[in-house]
């Protein structure tokens, strides 16, 4: 497993055709501010086989927020593991892992993610006893994130949502799947986050059979508040799987991270992350 | 897998189905929408390994057989074809397109994505989901898999729409394959015990008008949230082996946890009437073990039906307040303050006493007035209430029926004649004969 | 694009832009703003929009995009439909006469407040205000229009503020109430021309300022089947605290 909140490392050896990169924006450059976006990737084996996990998270960023570096960090982890031991608990069949990740995936989350916040309060402000013996939402929203995550099996994604970011697929036709549509009722800079009041009910899920090959990404709004429009958004996912296939993924990341310092110094100026998988189809490579 | 621009051919009449969108996509199969060369039709193709040979055989049944009858039945969105792709192992059935802007699941309602329905709409939705399940019953069908994934609902006219119809079998007699989401099963059903039946399936649509109201499971208190390892096990206990209900009045085992995000519950408990929580108790107590104690969907719909007449708005902010029989006031949740109980219809007829709110917008239904009218007919608008237009500070209810009615004025004066059309003032203690049997009154 | 042909190994397209924050000015230019009240706008306004500039030179990320549309007898865009650039903008000076068509402006503005007309990831627009007198359209035709601002979901996010210029006698304070939504600024009253250019260039720099700042949280404590009231987007700080000086002899 890796993940990281901070500028690429090159010691971090990631598994075959994953990529992931978390850009601190250039806003944050200028006045200071740490990066507040977290990503990670797994891949491994589990009882349905080879899994890809991505996940990413988007600190809320600003003073009410000042502690949502780590809460962004703390939900990827949190995330990641609890998304491992749903697959080993409910492994009979996907139809049964998307019933209990729908069901029970968002409160148990939120419940492990407020421990590891809580912990980490506590290793870090001991003194403040009296907010540690009653954790209150004003303890928690200090730490408030966005979650984006997606477990791709070989012919299928399970993905799920809370607060803005982006899931695409994007086919090397060109057509880009949204498995979780765009909230239309969201507008204006609002979203939804862990903190917010009955977060668990605000939580998006989506089964997609993939037909590959395809590629899968994960990004904060960051990326797509930086592009000129949703088709210009799609111009950058269909060039990625262009400049896969034309050169190789390897190649093709290696020009994303300045593409995303581009993203936000001439357009968001927020944090970006990033998360990829390439899904090559071997069957159909056989076949032809 | 199906794709865009694909074609599959149907197995009945040999018909062609463009593939033309991609709706969405669950559990069992993707939902595509097609062009059939009429129109548009959607299109269910299944996971791989969910196109059983047992699925396509019921499919083909279904269809054979039919929706059940009358306008409840309307509201499934049945199989119309068996679909198949050359060379692809899987299979898929046609439907009717459903204009999925209008209509909305729950969890898209939890999201904020679609807007939350007002107590009128709540209470139109919830007697017509239990309507349309007495209706399949009725047809000899039992549905097997409700859940909140297969039923979808309009927010602002209270319409329903019952989807994922694949796996409605005959009652006490199709295979014994066990079937939906563990939520929502009967725990006979997932202890084993028992296959799906016409008695479960009142149990699941139990836990999901639960689901509609409270926002929540009914087990889901503190035996669940001490669950460390939430496995297939566990759910079995918690939903099967040892059900007990968050808001059982004898058993407090399994009460709300402190935890915050259990308070939306609770609140909602709180604000819904008495009727309808003490038909919730009944299914999450007697009936948990004892299915004839379960409440029939004739009592879901007659409870709803009641209250969809006695919500009153609070003056100083709109919020909808259930008035109950015999409250002067109301308190609204919403502000706290206490307004006056609009006045009342009170109608007697063979099937007892019912009571209507009177508002600028009361219209009163064939079934109101008539208990044993024809399904058909039970919605149709027979009387409304208007403004005498020469004199705006008089109300009236207006006749529609058809028929006359005879007014006995409240002062004991002669009793007049209403004809179709006209419309009796609606002053404290005036009276109305309706047709043979029933009577109306008029309560301030 | 034509890079592709020319670089050896991946290019990545996509275009890249700032997010847009449209501004709208609404201003009153009937009979009684004759004379030097029209004069000292056109001038405030002229002079807020370099500090706007200069106020959200913190936030390069934001695009603000600038439109007018003035009132008097009826409502017609003085700068628009089509946004400028808050950079290329400048202000044509706005000459008096007329009624006061109020509710026809707001109509106006709500053309273009469109949800398919808007970017959905702009910020929430801002709309400011300016008005001497009372709406001389149909009381009706006013409250439609405020109502329909209300619940359209880019009026429910905008920033609406209100200046009143003159004298508290010559304009309907209640009824401009109506289009602001930060009750807790409330009217904002120019009876002088030194507040008016003061007001101006708050509302204009600190709505901006305030729009383009970080995200807000769906939080919603609303009423049941409500459409989401008071799902107010974004937090103000105060408004100037003007010294209470009575400076009566100055003619407005
Ligand atoms: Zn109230």
């Amino acid at each position: 497993m890796s993940d990281r909140t901070g500028p690429a490392s090159a010691s971090v050896r990631l598994p075959a055709h994953t990529w992931f990169d978390v850009r601190r924006g250039s806003s944050h450059v200028r006045t200071g501010l740490p990066c507040q976006d977290a990503a990670a990737v797994w891949r491994g084996r589990l009882p349905q086989g080879q899994v890809t996990i991505l996940v990413v998270a988007d600190g809320h960023g600003d003073s009410k927020y000042d502690l949502s570096e780590h809460g962004a960090r703390l939900a990827v982890q949190t995330a990641l593991h609890c998304l491992r031991s749903f697959c080993r608990r409910f492994n009979t069949s996907s139809s049964l892992l998307y019933d209990a990740i729908r069901h029970d995936f968002a409160h148990r989350l939120t419940r492990q993610w407020r421990q590891a916040v809580l912990r980490h309060y506590s290793e870090n402000f001991p003194q403040d006893v009296e907010l540690l013996n009653r954790p209150s939402i004003n303890l928690y929203r200090r730490y408030g994130t966005t979650l984006l995550f997606s477990l791709a099996f070989d012919d299928c994604l399970i993905g799920g949502q809370i607060g803005d970011g982006d899931m695409t697929v994007t086919h090397t036709g060109g057509d880009v799947g949204r498995p979780i549509p765009a909230a239309e009722r969201l507008i204006a800079n609002e979203t939804h986050s862990l903190i917010s009041a009955d977060s668990i009910r605000l939580w998006r899920f989506c089964r997609w059979t993939l037909h590959e090959p395809c590629l899968i990404c994960l990004s904060t709004d960051g990326l797509s508040n930086g592009m000129a429009s949703d088709e210009s958004f799609g111009d950058f996912l269909r060039s990625l799987v262009r400049n896969i296939e034309q050169y190789s993924f390897a190649e093709t990341v290696k020009v994303v991270p300045g593409f995303l310092d581009r993203v936000s110094a001439g357009g968001s100026g927020d944090d970006v992350s990033l998360a990829l998988f390439w899904q090559a189809d071997p069957r159909r490579k056989k076949k032809k | 897998m199906l794709l865009i621009g694909d074609t599959v051919q149907g197995l009945l009449g040999s018909r062609h189905y463009r593939i033309i969108d991609r709706l969405g996509e669950g559990g069992q199969g993707a939902v595509f929408l097609a062009d059939d060369g009429r129109g548009e039709v959607a299109v269910k193709w299944y996971h791989r390994q969910n196109a059983v040979e047992q699925q396509r055989e019921m499919i083909a049944r279904l269809i054979r057989m039919g929706p059940p009858g009358g306008e409840a039945g309307r509201r499934f969105v049945w199989p119309l074809d068996v679909v198949t792709k050359k060379g692809d192992l899987s299979f898929g059935y046609v439907m009717p397109a459903v204009n999925l802007k209008s209509y909305a699941e729950l969890g898209q309602v939890w999201a904020r994505l679609r807007p939350t329905p007002g107590m009128r709409q709540r209470c139109r939705i919830s007697w017509q989901l239990a309507q349309a399940y007495r209706q399949l019953h009725l047809a000899g069908y039992c549905y097997r898999d409700i859940s909140m994934g297969n039923f979808l609902f309009d927010p602002k006219s209270g319409e329903v729409l019952i989807i994922d119809n694949d796996n409605i079998g005959i009652n006490q007699q199709s295979g014994s394959r066990i079937l939906g989401t563990m939520e929502f099963m009967a725990p006979e059903v997932i202890t084993g015990r028992q296959v799906p039946s016409t008695s479960t399936d009142l149990y699941s649509l139990a836990v999901l008008l639960f689901y509609f109201w409270i926002w929540h499971h009914p087990m889901h208190g503190m035996l669940e949230y001490n669950v460390r390892v939430w496995d297939i096990p566990a759910k079995k206990r918690i939903y099967g082996e040892m059900p007990v209900f968050i808001f059982d009045p004898r058993d407090g085992s399994n009460r709300l946890p402190a935890d915050p995000e259990y308070q939306t519950p609770l609140r909602f408990w709180d604000a819904c009437p008495k009727s309808i929580r003490d038909l919730f108790i009944r299914s999450f107590t007697d009936g948990i073990r004892n299915p004839d104690r379960r409440v029939t969907e004739g009592e879901w719909v007659h409870a709803f039906r009641q209250l969809e007449n006695q919500i009153a708005r609070c003056p100083h902010d709109r919020a909808e307040n259930f008035w109950q029989p015999g409250m002067k006031q109301l308190q609204c949740w919403h502000c706290h303050r206490r307004f006056d109980a609009p006045p009342r219809f009170v109608i007697s007829s063979s099937s007892g006493l019912k009571h209507v709110l009177v508002l600028p917008e009361t219209k009163l239904r064939r079934s109101e007035l008539e208990p044993f009218c024809s399904e058909e007919s039970m919605d149709e608008v027979v009387a409304e209430v208007i403004q005498n237009p020469n004199n705006p500070n008089v109300w009236g209810l207006r006749n529609l029926t058809g028929e006359s009615w005879q007014f006995m004025p409240a002062d004991g004066s002669e009793p007049r004649e209403v004809v179709s059309g006209r419309a009796v003032p609606i002053s404290a203690g005036h009276e109305v004969k309706i047709g043979y049997q029933t009577n109306l009154r008029i309560e301030v | 694009m034509s890079e592709e042909f020319i670089n050896d190994g991946p290019v990545l397209e996509g275009e890249i832009t700032k997010r847009p924050l449209q501004f709208f000015w609404l201003v009153d230019c009937s009979g009684s703003m004759r004379g030097k009240k029209i004069a000292t706008l056109n001038q405030a306004i002229r002079e807020a929009v370099p500090e706007i500039l200069r106020a959200l030179e913190a936030h390069p990320e934001v695009q603000v995009m600038m439109r007018a549309i003035a009132f008097s007898s009826s409502a017609s865009w003085h700068v628009g439909p089509e946004a400028v650039k808050l950079e290329d903008f400048t202000w044509p000076p706005l000459h008096a006469d007329g009624y006061t068509a109020t509710a026809s402006a707001i109509e106006l503005l709500l053309e273009e407040l469109d949800i398919d007309k808007m970017n959905r990831r702009g910020f929430p627009p801002v709309c400011v205000l300016l008005s001497d007198g009372y709406c001389t359209e149909p009381e009706e035709q006013y409250e439609r229009a405020i109502r329909k601002l209300d619940h359209a979901p880019w009026g429910k996010k905008a920033v609406r503020l209100v200046i009143a210029i003159g004298d508290g006698s010559e304009y309907d304070e209640q009824a401009l109430l109506r289009f602001t939504n930060h009750p807790e600024v409330g009217v904002l009253k120019a009876n002088t021309p030194g507040k008016l250019v003061e007001y101006i260039k708050w509302a204009s720099v600190t709505a901006s300022v305030s729009s383009s700042q970080s995200k807000t949280f769906y939080n919603d404590d609303e009423v049941e089947g409500g459409e989401g009231e008071g799902a107010r987007n974004v937090i103000l700080a105060s408004a100037p605290q003007s010294i209470q000086i009575e400076d009566a002899n100055e003619v407005f």
